[in-house]
């Protein structure tokens, strides 16, 4: 049993790949370089997949592309309407991201979501995103009286908010896939063939997608929230 | 993993920026840019197709109208055509009455005038057949029985001459 908590452990450490010397020593996790190898690929298959677009008599390649990126679109319009348009390519590339990020453990990567720093760094750009989008649209005035809504007495409890709605979707993402990670590797000890082939299924592909999902519905929905008058 | 390091946070902040950018580039931007201009293709079809629809229905109405005017151009002309030609007939109609009317006349004139003309010849020849018998009379000189007999004779030839002329 030590063997195991001592595996487990190793799994779940993020190591320092390397350390750049500057500012005493700058390390730089496996999360961030797994994170290069994920945009690489995403950025490959951009690039592949959007060459030659057509206005007319598209083809198969990009009928499924139109496809693919007018369901994200359409997704996150539905939320946001009209006057939420311009946030979402940047919510339709982390919906992306987190979603190969969270079943990258399949192809033998450790998961960057599995480390704290990248689902805060996640959760910090989503909370500054909400409040940038309510500045924007109601101005730096009203934003601030927008904390004092609808009586002054709560106010306390939505600055609180600005804080708990980051920490909440940092941890949500975090703790879903770690525990998944952890789940599946208990399981994996216990019978090593077939039986986790539908636990991972759920707990590494589903388990994924769905925190994916749920972090930029949430993200969205705040935002909502942040735009609405 | 459970180890909060600030470097790693901002790289990982900067990795997602940098990823948006670089999605927004060569994915986004253009997918849906692309999409855009297909949407304003379709609506400007739609447009000029019911503008053409328009057009045509315009014309139709336009032909229809002109066709209606065309029937009741022929229409009246027909009218027209059939009135003067009952006009033309019923002028024919009456000067040939006219000119039948004229024609009676004058053959009734000619035939009261034949009709004068033979009663002046039978009066004339009357007088001479009454000349003959007296002539006879006198040279035969004759008993009052005879005288009876030429009398008779005479009338019987004038009436007979009359008659004659009468047919």
């Amino acid at each position: 049993m030590g063997d195991l908590a001592e595996r487990l452990l190793e799994e779940l450490n993020c190591e320092t790949v390397f350390t750049i010397p500057v500012f005493g020593g700058m390390e730089i996790f496996e999360s961030v370089v797994v994170t290069w190898i994920i945009m690489a690929v995403m950025v490959l298959l951009a690039v592949l997949l959007a060459r030659n677009l057509r206005v007319e008599s598209p083809g198969k390649r990009q009928l499924l592309l139109e496809a693919g990126v007018s369901f994200l679109y359409n997704f996150f319009d539905g939320i946001l309407g009209e006057k939420g348009r311009r946030y979402i390519p940047y919510l339709c590339t982390v919906v992306i991201y987190i979603g190969i990020a969270n079943i990258i453990g399949l192809f033998g990567f450790k998961s960057p979501t599995k480390d704290l720093n990248v689902t805060a760094a996640l959760a910090l750009m989503s909370i500054v995103l909400i409040e940038y989008a309510g500045i924007h649209k109601k101005g730096v005035k009203k934003w601030l009286k927008s904390f004092a809504e609808p009586v002054a007495i709560v106010a306390p409890i939505n600055i609180l908010e600005l804080f708990i709605r980051p920490l909440s979707l940092c941890m949500r993402l975090f703790g879903n896939v770690l525990g998944a990670f952890v789940v599946m590797e208990l399981i994996k000890m216990i019978v090593p063939a077939i039986i986790p082939i539908p636990f991972s299924l759920y707990f590494d592909v589903f388990d994924g997608f769905i925190q994916a999902y749920v972090f930029v519905f949430l993200t969205s929905l705040f935002m909502k929230e942040a735009i609405d008058d | 993993m459970l180890r909060i390091d600030f470097w790693n946070i901002l790289w990982t902040v900067v990795n997602l920026l940098v990823l948006y950018l670089l999605m927004k580039k060569f994915l986004f931007g253009p997918v849906i840019r692309v999409m855009e201009e297909r949407k304003a293709l379709i609506d400007s079809q739609f447009a000029s197709a019911s503008e053409a629809e328009k057009k045509a229905l315009d014309m139709k109405a336009e032909y229809e109208k002109s066709l209606n005017q065309a029937k009741e151009e022929s229409a009246r002309l027909l009218d027209e055509a059939k009135s003067r030609g009952q006009a033309e007939y019923q002028r024919l109609v009456d000067e040939a009455g006219t000119q039948a009317d004229q024609m009676m006349e004058k053959a009734r004139t000619a035939i009261a005038e034949e009709k004068q003309k033979a009663l002046r010849d039978m009066e004339s020849e009357i007088a001479s057949l009454a000349a003959d018998a007296a002539e006879k009379i006198l040279k035969e000189n004759k008993s009052p029985a005879e005288d009876q007999m030429i009398y008779n004779a005479f009338l019987a030839k004038a009436g007979d001459s009359n008659e004659a002329r009468g047919n």
